[in-house]
């Protein structure tokens, strides 16, 4: 599989929390557990964990908390409508990238 | 009341003691129920820090618990081997938390005061040591009603031979007593972030 780079990885992790968020709530570890199934195969805890806070703080991700068998309570988010208008954005920015990139590099390269 | 140097180390020992036992109980409420061992106690000391860290970027009380016990609620289902592996993912706690606090920068009045209290304990640890040293030479040659005197940055201390042996002691100045803990205070609580408070 191909690398990807850390720093793009970066950039691009909120849109893709906000997609597996949209699809159902989760917590923060499972969502890491999404990204690596889903081939990110080197995405850290590091870097999910903050991207959630970050999300939160901009009010695109909505936290409540759900009792855990073991400890304290889980913290799940869901997308807020908000969020949704950002998922949205988001996608269309990411779309109209990929269509220059292929239009300038000659096409969809599998 | 007389401060002696085995007053000075009696509450060295209480103070080492009290921390020891403040730290086991800190370690204990961050472990996750069900893991034991090594792992359990790494994971607990990654908690503290991560908290710690997290105070030191000013988040308030509830905000740390909030983001310390998402933490190891998430963490709590994984196995020895994948908690390690996790732990290490989350890389250093003090990074860690500064991406999670994003750009808060708040001021930490509570470490302040501790940092105060530290100096304070630390200066007068200082002052009563010196005055100690100063009246070991003096006192066991001094005739009744001999004075004498020492001094250090912001404080002086004059010792005037009594009988029985005693020297009575008047302070003056003391500066130096407000002066260094209250520098740690403003060190320790971050007072500048007040500019940037949202």
């Amino acid at each position: 599989m191909a690398e990807i780079d850390a720093q793009m990885l970066k950039g691009l992790l909120s849109l893709l929390l906000l997609g597996l968020l949209a699809e159902r709530p989760d917590y923060g570890y499972s969502l890491v557990e999404r990204l690596r199934d889903g081939g990110l195969d080197d995405v850290a805890e590091g870097t999910v964990y903050p991207a959630l806070a970050r999300l939160e703080r901009h009010g695109w991700v909505t936290p409540y908390h759900v009792p855990s068998e073991r400890g304290p309570s889980r913290k799940y988010y869901r997308v807020s409508p908000a969020g949704h208008d950002e998922l949205a954005a988001r996608l269309a920015g990411w779309r109209h990238l990929t269509q220059v990139i292929d239009l300038l590099t000659g096409g969809p390269h599998t | 009341m007389t401060v002696t140097s085995s007053t000075l180390s009696s509450l060295l020992v209480f103070f080492v003691g009290f921390g020891l036992v403040t730290f086991a109980l800190r370690l204990w409420k961050r472990r996750i129920p069900g893991v034991r061992g090594r792992t359990a106690v790494t994971a607990a000391t990654y908690f503290l820090r991560y908290a710690a860290a997290l105070e030191y970027y000013g988040l308030r009380a509830a905000e740390i618990e909030a983001h310390v016990d998402a933490l190891r609620a998430d963490l709590a289902s994984l196995d020895d081997d994948e908690l390690r592996h996790a732990l290490s993912g989350l890389g250093a706690p003090r990074t860690l938390a500064a991406a999670v606090a994003g750009d808060v920068r708040r001021p930490t009045p509570l470490r302040g005061v501790v940092w105060l209290g530290l100096a304070a304990l630390l200066v007068m640890g200082l002052a009563v040591l010196l005055t100690e040293s100063f009246l070991g030479g003096f006192e066991p040659h001094a005739p009744v009603g001999a004075h004498d005197s020492w001094s250090m940055p912001g404080m002086m201390v004059e010792a005037t031979m009594g009988p029985g042996g005693r020297a009575t002691m008047i302070g003056f100045g003391g500066w130096f007593f407000v002066v260094v803990p209250l520098v740690a205070f403003v060190i320790g609580s971050r007072v500048w972030r007040v500019r940037d408070r949202r």
